[in-house]
């Protein structure tokens, strides 16, 4: 029989195995980033990524991505994309 | 190198050498310089006192990519300040290679007749236009290249220059029959208009070239620009700017919020899916238009397209990011045949394309027109090219239109319509719309391409980021580069220098580059205060101080204190 403290870990380890499995993000590539590749898609990540992560993970070129934005907020390669995130990326512009 | 003098009233022309005081500038320099010198800054913008100088830049006619643009300026009838604003085609070049530093049209006929100035090499010459008024810029180019050669240069303005209309702008030609090249903000068609003056034509020179003082620094500095901007992962063959044009930031200025939408009420467009330049790019290619043309010869960035219709037909060149803001989402347009179409008649009629969106989406919140709704819209752009009161009223932009319907929701700084991206979600942008003596005008220093040195959200870093960008604004319009090549300058500024000492033989350090680029904003700051403008002058209009703008619920929130400090490090 297991004692009372398990319980609560159990079900935390449970809870965290699902949470993983729901960390869904919906990415949406531009420009030139865009050959080859679907313009949107939603990712279901185990873990929650930096947008860096994310970047590797469709495959795009570091040095080709000018410009990341997560839920219209301009980011940085290394900011963790949150659950439910919409992530954009953008290739290198200039204003017009 | 020279200086012709076009004097309206006597419908006199006399050549002059340039005053030592003006050697050493070209187009927005030497434009700041003039109108400090000789324009009294209190006068009427579309009297006799106020000129129209057309000034090429330090580099025109050298063969320099990118560095075409022909600088056209005088006291703009919508800031009431200093205005340049400049265009590509064969004008800049033309006029470098033939050695004018400037044209100075002065004066005002008194009957209120138009006339062409016509320039063939040294010679130049006063002509009738008659049969020429009342005609758009496209119908007016057609006919001139058709009796002055198809490879002369047209500078014209259409119906809304001649009714002295204040959204007016001043159109040139290009290469191989192109049209629409647009200096196109702060009314200086209308300054055009007033001095009864339709057109220019410069007959193509033939075997001239601009003179190089030391050939050999000359040309390995522009080879290396060159080089630098065909690398840059912007601007090469496989960069946006070339890909896309400029329309390539039309999805990123959505996704940050800041794209005007429906007169200024939100950051994000629902329709910009099919405004979006990947979209551009494939409806033009699917249907026989061109993308990646250049508006000057020899550029290497490219970022002209030719949209067609869907038998072919072309309806204007070039569809711009701006004018996809202001005259599609602005207006709730998501079609880009639509916005085409409303760009052609602007171009026709001789508008910025800026200036009319911003005023046409002020004229809907009065209950004009439909936001979304093209019948109505078109039907109200149309009023402009019958000279109608209410299309006066349309041509003479956004503020005219927002203070005679009473409406308060003008997105305007300085007198001048802004550009697309709403300051709320790109302060930098919001700073040098109020504090350029410009006015609101994105080519004074935009803040989009730095967006990763400074938060576009945040307070913090805004007035000195717009300074920064305002400096090199000014530089770029003074040796007439096109916006999009700073990336090089800005890495080295030495390339600049060397070009300039390499065309001229001067001893410039970086040093004197950095102050000649600072004495370009001084001085036009200058004029501005002697013509009036004050503090109350350069803000933010008050409803994007405490209206929030979706996404992000965001206003305009940097302090006066902010905004009346911007110069104060310059």
């Amino acid at each position: 029989m297991l004692r009372p403290l398990t319980y609560p870990i159990l079900i935390w380890i449970r809870c965290s195995r699902l949470y993983r499995c729901l960390v869904e993000v919906t990415v949406e590539l531009s420009g030139q980033l865009l050959p080859g590749k679907p313009r949107r898609r939603t990712l279901k990540l185990d873990q929650p990524l930096t947008v860096r992560d994310v970047a590797v993970l469709l495959e795009l070129d570091d040095e080709e991505v000018g410009l990341a934005v997560i839920n219209g907020i301009q980011s940085e390669m290394e900011d963790i994309v949150p659950t439910g995130s919409r992530v954009c990326f953008f290739p290198y512009l200039s204003g017009g | 190198m020279k200086i012709l003098r076009v004097d309206m009233s006597q419908n006199q022309i006399r050549e002059e050498t340039v005053p030592a005081a003006y050697e050493r500038l070209g187009g927005r320099a030497l434009i700041a310089k003039i109108l400090l010198e000789e324009v009294p800054p209190t006068c009427d913008a579309l009297g006799p006192h106020n000129k129209l100088i057309f000034a090429p830049g330090l580099l025109a006619g050298s063969g320099v990519t990118t560095a075409g643009r022909l600088s056209i300026g005088g006291k703009s009838p919508l800031t009431r300040g200093a205005k340049e604003a400049n265009a590509g085609g064969t004008a800049g070049d033309v006029l470098g290679k033939l050695g004018f530093k400037a044209v100075v049209v002065e004066g005002q006929p008194s009957k209120g007749d138009f006339y062409i100035l016509y320039i063939d090499g040294d010679e130049a010459e006063i002509l009738p236009a008659d049969d020429l008024v009342g005609l758009g810029t496209y119908e007016t180019s057609d006919q001139l290249q058709e009796k002055y050669g198809s490879d002369s240069t047209v500078i014209s303005i259409g119906q809304a220059g001649e009714g002295c209309m204040g959204g007016a702008g001043i159109c040139v030609t290009g290469e191989g029959g192109q049209r629409s090249n647009y200096a196109a903000r702060g009314g200086l068609g209308a300054v055009m208009g007033s001095k009864g003056l339709k057109a220019v034509v410069i007959d193509k020179p033939v075997g001239k070239a601009v003179p190089l003082a030391d050939a050999e620094k000359f040309r390995t500095a522009a080879r290396t620009f060159a080089q630098k901007l065909i690398n840059d992962p912007k601007l090469g063959t496989k960069g946006s700017q070339h890909l896309y044009g400029t329309a390539s930031i039309v999805a990123a200025v959505n996704e940050i919020g800041s794209l005007p939408t429906r007169n200024f009420s939100a950051g994000n467009f629902e329709g910009m899916e099919k405004l979006r330049g990947e979209h551009l790019r494939e409806v033009t290619l699917s249907r026989g238009g061109e993308a990646g043309t250049r508006c000057m010869p020899g550029c290497v960035i490219a970022c002209r397209n030719v949209y067609v219709d869907e038998s072919g037909k072309p309806i204007v060149g070039t569809l711009q990011y701006e004018t996809i803001a202001l005259l599609g989402s602005n207006l709730g347009l998501g079609s880009l045949d639509e916005v085409a179409l409303l760009n052609r008649m602007c171009n026709d009629f001789g508008l910025d394309t800026i200036e009319t969106g911003a005023a046409l989406g002020v004229a809907i919140e009065a209950g004009l027109a439909d936001f979304g709704d093209f019948a109505s819209i078109r039907g109200l752009l149309e009023q402009v090219g019958k000279g109608t009161v209410l299309g006066r009223l349309i041509g003479n932009g956004a503020v005219a239109t927002g203070r005679v319907l009473g409406v308060r929701r003008v997105p305007a700084a300085v007198g001048q319509g802004m550009p697309g991206y709403d300051p709320r979600s790109l302060k930098g942008n919001g700073v040098t719309y109020a504090t350029s003596p410009q006015g609101a005008d994105h080519t004074a220093g935009n803040a989009f391409g730095a967006r990763k040195e400074v938060n576009p959200l945040g307070v913090e870093g805004q007035k000195e980021l717009s300074l920064k960008l305002q400096i090199i604004a000014a530089m770029l319009d003074s040796t007439g580069l096109c916006l999009f090549a700073r990336p090089p300058i800005i890495a080295e500024p030495q390339l600049m220098v060397d070009l300039v000492n390499g065309r001229y033989g001067w001893d410039w350090t970086v040093e004197d580059y950095n102050r000649f680029n600072r004495d370009v904003l001084r001085t036009e700051l200058e004029f501005n205060r002697r013509a009036g403008l004050t503090a109350a002058d350069y803000r933010i209009p008050e409803f994007m101080r405490e209206e929030p703008l979706p996404p992000h619920a965001a206003t305009f929130d940097i302090p006066d204190s902010d905004l009346d400090s911007v110069f104060e490090a310059l």
